[in-house]
């Protein structure tokens, strides 16, 4: 068998392989044989099983708190059907389940339980952080010595870890469900998160509607006249200060560029 | 959207009070910085911290002890004033940076 012919079976036999691995309906592949040269169907059978359930494992990793709201009965099914929707296609494991919330937008079961796509969102924005390159975030003194009469004209960048997610659902008291699940959770509230990696921690903040607003306006890379004039159209009495302070002491943007003067 | 302005002086006060709250916190860039920082070559051989994630096991997966490239967090001040003693009786210091000795060969 010349080179050429060979790497057209090794490639059949790949795809056969990877697919049969999800898909326990399918044949096993041939060439899969025992130590006595026999179709060795129970082997492969093991080996698909670990497969699936470490996939389930790590999905479980990735999203401890879509997992508690779900509970081991209903999270198994579920990520069964995202991995055979979404096997994992980069060999670092930590980008696996990176479509997961996508998926749940649309996975009829979890209709019901809209709240969970938000979740899935929080969940992931807290590993890609958790990932993230480290950055520069500002020094508050930096941001104190520009003139007043500049310092509507400021803009920031955001910190690659940096991540604001407004929602209709209590997405902070949800994400907390991986550290506590006995909390009560009332799905009628509305919370917005900040997310941040200052260090080498994540830090997860519930910020108000408005606050909210600001930090979309300043990561969009608007200036800090325009994100606050923004929040103030929504809250008329929106505490810019504070606003300020959380953005100084979260380091969520990683440098401050100075207006033309 | 329209692109409603605040007045320069209400945002000039809003930064200096933002600004000021956090000198008197105390919270600088560095401040802000989580206080632990990566210390390398003071691990014992499988006691390295690590980022973790799924599907990750690096933790504890240095193979000797006090591996170059190997860490753990150790707070930021004490990183290079940490002294491990080796079995031969060797002073070896932690480094804020990786470093090449001590690796497995």
């Amino acid at each position: 068998m010349s080179a050429d012919n060979l790497a057209v079976v090794d490639q059949s036999l790949n795809q056969h392989f990877s697919r049969a691995l999800l898909d326990p309906e399918l044949s096993i592949p041939t060439g899969i044989v025992g130590p006595d040269g026999k179709s060795a169907p129970k082997r492969f059978g093991v080996y698909r099983n670990n497969v699936v359930v470490s996939l389930i494992e790590a999905l479980k990793d990735a999203y401890p708190s879509v997992f508690s709201v779900l509970g081991e009965k209903n999270f198994v099914p579920t990520a069964r059907n995202y991995i055979a929707a979404y096997p994992p296609k980069s060999p670092m494991m930590q980008e696996f389940g990176d479509k997961f919330a996508h998926f749940l937008e649309s996975f009829s079961p979890l209709k019901t339980s809209p709240f969970l796509v938000d979740l899935a969102k929080a969940e992931r924005a807290w590993l890609v952080a958790y990932h993230a390159a480290d950055d520069d975030i500002i020094d508050p003194q930096s941001l104190g010595s520009v003139p007043p009469d500049q310092v509507m004209d400021v803009t920031f960048k955001k910190h690659a870890a940096a991540w604001i997610q407004a929602s209709q659902f209590p997405l902070f008291a949800l994400y907390c469900r991986r550290d506590d699940d006995s909390a009560d959770i009332d799905l009628t509230q509305s919370q917005n998160i900040l997310i941040s990696r200052p260090g080498t921690d994540v830090i997860v903040r519930h910020v108000g509607a408005e606050d909210c607003l600001f930090f979309e306006q300043i990561f969009a890379g608007d200036t800090l006249g325009i994100a606050i004039g923004a929040a103030m159209e929504v809250e008329e009495e929106f505490d810019a200060a504070n606003a300020i302070g959380i953005l100084l002491q979260s380091g969520c943007c990683s440098m401050l560029l100075q207006p033309e003067i | 959207m329209s692109k409603k302005l605040a007045s320069t002086a209400a945002v000039a006060g809003a930064v200096a009070v933002a600004v000021s709250a956090m000198v008197t916190m105390g919270i600088t860039t560095n401040g802000a910085q989580a206080a632990n920082i990566k210390c390398y070559g003071i691990s014992k051989a499988g006691k390295n911290d690590c980022a973790a994630g799924p599907g990750t096991t690096c933790a504890g997966t240095s193979k000797v002890d006090y591996q170059g490239n190997a860490w753990s967090f150790v707070d930021a001040a004490n990183c290079e004033s940490v002294s491990v003693t080796t079995m031969d009786g060797k002073k070896l210091m932690g480094s804020a940076s990786a470093l090449k000795r001590n690796m497995p060969s």
